[in-house]
């Protein structure tokens, strides 16, 4: 069935969802030399059937027609051997040259002189704080996941390939701020017997082409040789941010290189984990979110009961303090981060001191202050949990958020 | 010698990290690598730029028009914080000082296609849908791809009901710019205008799971919800066609209670014509009292 152009852009005006005519369409504009519009239409089809193995080739032969052959070759490699691939010859072709043309300048800049083996050295910053899990208060149920998800099948890979269970792949960690997602990681770490390497958007972004590239190649590489490790991208949404609403192609190219990286450590991920965190998971890139990369994705909440009492406490070690009822803070601070639990006890510390300084009055922080600061101070994640609520609610959001919604659903938020 | 240059690097160094991260929405990030810049130098204009630029996305206005000020009161010629002006009278709906500002940035610039996109905006606020589309077009003359200038001229033809032409230009604008924001939110308004609200609220899902802090579609979503609701079935008459099928509707009830009138018996005839009415108050008072409900 021969559509036109014409036929084709009305059907697709009608229906924006019916994916076998999107892919005509993609591939008569590319046939047309109109390499841009096809490319568009490719990545579209791709957010609208993830791993579309001929969509992925589509956009392949696209980047190829419009001269960016380094990232042709990364994203035709990367679907190479999916279901539903089918090789292309132009793109064979060049694969076979890049490969007898290798070493590429990129590794050799990674592989070869010291200056850049310093560089490495000076992004990646070794965390030498040693966090466990018994230094996390509560969040019994998300331990138990972390130690079943990530910890396990990285100390015992042998005991989960005999259960043919997948492991390897990174985690992707996300919730609302200040809810211990980076000290999570921290503990992971420590769990796993593993150093801490911790690589944030200022590790990676640079002004200079290709330099942001280099920099998160050069982390990867630095990776490989710390063995074994856990490799942590703080903010991730801000590296993998969303190419669909990136404006610059440069945002564009930092994520084509972090997906060809995390492809490539894919084959080779023994005694290396690596893991992220997000407050907005829903600005990372969907392609980020596929089998091999971030496929596992845990939700952070905010502390429960038993932790917000055990975080008051914690705060309150080495301060003069009397008659504290742990229990009656942690209800009155529901939905409050770690971080906003930190602050009203701050402001309980201030309100004391206040009355130090101006009324010389000498007493330690009593049950009054923690209230009044609870009642003066709001919970930030809130704003967070509405968010999340309209994924929930509106959106009807994927699986990757089934438990976000079970949380919203168990405090009466959705 | 080379420190000027050292100086300069790194000033656009800062400025890269903060349009980077402006780009990403980290706002307060943003924002404390613009304060970093400013307090080495407080005069750099286009930190002073991106600092206005800052609080105009998070929403304060007051502080972003401050911060245009004071660079046009040193730069007076800037051009992004003669736009940035432009944008902050619009979210403040002063459309009039926002037509001056553009007209005066036109003569300067007639060859800039997104300052006629921006016209075009402001016009089509003021439904002045003529102006609109012939400044997009004008628009669209020196940069034939423009997305905001295409997807002015799509709003305006769907808000004139010329679904032919404005089929031709929303084609043009999702084969060119099929992934952006504003392409899609056309759309959606376009696939809902033609009856297919299913089809909308499926797109308008998509958006939202990308932008679900976006309160714009959040509301766009919920009206396709009551929209597509299964309570709004009776009402698909006045939803599909306005206040046209609204007229219809009357008409045809009222001839059929006519022509029911003494052909059925009485208690028939009362039945229906209680279950008329009951229709007829529903559909003045489900539509809204749905909002609270769906």
């Amino acid at each position: 069935m021969d559509e036109s152009r014409g036929e084709l852009e009305s059907a697709l005006l009608a229906d924006p969802f019916d994916a076998p005519r999107r892919a005509r369409y993609a591939a008569l504009l590319l046939a047309a030399g109109e390499a841009a519009a096809a490319l568009g239409q490719y990545e579209l089809l791709l957010r609208q059937t993830p791993g579309d193995a001929a969509a992925a080739v589509g956009a392949a032969r696209a980047l190829l027609a419009l001269g960016r052959d380094g990232d042709a070759l990364a994203r035709y490699e990367a679907v190479r051997g999916k279901s539903g691939f089918e090789p292309d010859d132009l793109l064979e072709q060049r694969s076979a040259d890049a490969r007898r043309a290798a070493p590429v300048t990129r590794l050799s800049v990674v592989e070869g002189g010291r200056r850049d083996r310093d560089n490495v050295v000076e992004l990646v910053r070794r965390e030498p704080e040693r966090v466990g899990f018994d230094d996390i208060a509560g969040l019994e149920d998300l331990k138990r996941t972390v130690r079943l998800q990530i910890i396990e099948p990285f100390l015992r890979p042998g005991l989960f390939a005999k259960f043919r269970k997948r492991a390897g792949g990174g985690v992707l960690l996300y919730g609302p701020p200040g809810c211990g997602k980076t000290m999570m990681a921290r503990a992971v770490a420590t769990e796993c017997n593993a150093q801490f390497m911790t690589v944030g958007i200022s590790d990676v972004l640079n002004m200079y082409i290709g330099e942001s590239e280099r920099n998160l190649a050069a982390i990867f590489d630095k990776a490989r040789h710390a063995r074994p490790c856990v490799l942590f991208f703080d903010e991730i949404d801000a590296l993998a941010y969303s190419r669909s609403k990136a404006q610059s192609e440069h945002t564009r190219q930092v994520v084509n290189e972090f997906l060809a990286q995390l492809d490539g450590f894919a084959t080779d991920n023994q005694e290396v984990l690596i893991l992220a965190a997000t407050n907005m998971p829903w600005d990372v890139d969907p392609a980020m979110k596929r089998p091999g990369r971030f496929s596992r994705q845990v939700f952070v909440p905010p502390p429960d009961e038993a932790a917000r009492a055990h975080i008051v406490e914690l705060k309150l070690k080495g301060v003069p303090h009397e008659g504290i009822d742990g229990r009656a803070i942690a209800e009155r601070t529901r939905h409050f981060s770690g971080a906003d639990i930190e602050g009203v006890v701050e402001l309980a510390k201030d309100y004391v001191l206040e009355e130090h300084v101006t009324r010389n009055v000498e007493r330690p922080i009593g049950q009054a202050d923690l209230l009044r600061a609870a009642e003066a101070t709001e919970a930030t994640t809130l704003d967070w949990l509405r968010t999340a609520r309209n994924l929930v609610k509106y959106a009807g959001a994927d699986d990757g958020y089934k438990d976000v919604e079970a949380y919203l659903r168990q405090h009466k938020l959705v | 010698m080379s420190e000027p240059t050292d100086q300069g690097d790194e000033f656009a160094a800062l400025l890269h990290e903060a349009e980077a991260l402006l780009e990403r929405r980290r706002y307060a990030q943003a924002r404390n690598v613009v304060a970093r810049g400013l307090a080495r130098q407080p005069d750099h204009l286009q930190l002073q730029y991106l600092g206005a630029f800052i609080e105009y996305a998070q929403g304060r206005l007051d502080s972003a028009q401050q911060g245009v000020q004071a660079i046009l009161a040193r730069a007076p010629t800037h051009f992004g914080a003669r736009t940035l002006a432009a944008h902050v009278h619009v979210a403040r709906r002063e459309f009039r000082e926002a037509e001056a500002v553009l007209i005066d940035l036109l003569r300067e610039y007639p060859e800039a296609a997104g300052l006629y996109a921006d016209y075009a905006e402001v016009m089509l606020s003021t439904l002045n849908i003529d102006k609109a589309v012939a400044l997009a077009r004008e628009g669209l003359r020196h940069q034939p791809d423009h997305p905001a200038c295409l997807q002015a001229i799509a709003v305006a033809e769907l808000i004139e009901g010329r679904t032919g032409a404005e089929a031709e230009n929303l084609a043009r604008l999702l084969r060119l710019h099929p992934e952006r924001l504003g392409t899609l939110t056309t759309l959606v308004i376009a696939l809902d205008d033609r009856g297919d609200s299913r089809g909308a609220l499926r797109l308008a899902r998509e958006l939202l799971r990308s932008q679900p802090d976006n309160p714009a579609l959040v509301e766009l979503v919920r009206a396709l919800n009551r929209q597509t609701h299964w309570s709004m079935l009776p009402l698909y008459p006045m939803q599909r066609w306005g206040w046209g099928g609204a007229i219809a509707v009357t008409i045809a009830g009222m001839a059929g209670l006519r022509l029911l009138d003494g052909r059925v018996p009485p208690d028939v005839y009362a039945t229906i014509s209680v279950v008329w009415l009951i229709y007829v108050i529903y559909s003045w008072v489900w539509p809204s009292l749905s909002r609270r409900f769906i």
